[in-house]
């Protein structure tokens, strides 16, 4: 069985103020796909990784990680150190 | 192989995971049920026993068909029997998950029952019994069938991760897919397809 892939697209949806409607729109997918990937359930092809991508104008490896992404606020926090 | 029976409105009826998973298993386990009782009704003995055991086993074949008819038109036959152009990248996912299942089951029941015939022709060992009149082989064709089209619908049954939180945040037109225009080219292939086959298969006898 192949790794999770985890992602930041519940933030970068809410940052930008999308509905899960909204962005599969965009990208040209059923809303309950975007549900399902928030929520880890399945892996996307490359084909709507790069979509995504491309939607949020952000690296692929921004979006998505083989490893758990670190929360903003400790980033933050390394940051102002 | 898959099949999927669209709604003239497009909107796909509303099933849940629990009658998925009771449809699909009564129809996968009913008809070889109703299938070896309706053709070894003769074991019943003769007249009105027989007569009422192959009734009996029909009326499962019957029943197991029609279960067919409540998933036909769902959202988890639309994954494995749409075509793949009106499918998303989730749902193709999905439909690759439920057919390599599919064929591992159908290609292991295939290699199982070509080995029993095996040994059921072989008179010098067991004495078994194998099909041999058109009835027997028409059962097992339209078993086939019908396996070949509920296999992949029930692994998705069974796995397939709920809908439901999304349906709760973004609304309920979840149901409502678009309706794909009929591919009239595809179809007349397959019907001349057929009428070829046909045609060729009395020219040679």
């Amino acid at each position: 069985m192949s790794s999770p892939i985890h992602n930041r697209l519940p933030v970068l949806r809410a940052e930008r103020g999308l509905s899960r409607k909204a962005l599969a729109d965009a990208v040209g997918v059923n809303f309950q796909t975007i549900g399902y990937l928030e929520r880890g359930d399945y892996s996307p092809s490359l084909e709507l990784a790069l979509k995504l991508s491309e939607y949020f104008e952000l690296p692929v490896e921004m979006i998505f990680s083989l490893k758990p992404f670190e929360p903003l606020s400790r980033i933050a926090t390394q940051r102002d150190q | 192989m898959s099949f999927y029976l669209r709604t003239s409105s497009g909107r796909v009826p509303n099933r849940n995971r629990a009658s998925m998973r009771i449809a699909t298993s009564v129809i996968l386990a009913g008809y070889p049920i109703g299938g070896l009782i309706a053709l070894n009704a003769g074991l019943a003995g003769d007249g009105a026993p027989a007569f009422i055991t192959g009734i009996a086993g029909l009326a499962v074949m019957a029943l197991s068909v029609l279960t067919f008819f409540y998933i036909a038109p769902s959202y988890m036959q639309r994954i494995v029997g749409e075509q793949v152009c009106e499918l998303d990248d989730l749902e193709r996912d999905l439909r690759q998950k439920a057919f390599t299942f599919a064929y591992q089951v159908l290609t292991g029941l295939a290699a199982a029952g070509i080995f029993y015939l095996a040994v059921a022709n072989d008179q010098t060992r067991l004495t078994l019994w194998a099909p041999q009149s058109y009835e027997h082989w028409n059962t097992i064709f339209w078993g086939v069938l019908l396996y070949s089209f509920t296999l992949p619908t029930a692994y998705l049954a069974w796995t397939m991760p709920d809908l439901e939180p999304d349906l709760a945040e973004d609304g309920a037109d979840a149901g409502q897919m678009s309706k794909p225009r009929m591919r009239w080219w595809f179809w007349g292939l397959m019907a001349a397809g057929g009428l070829f086959g046909f045609l060729l298969a009395l020219s040679i006898t």
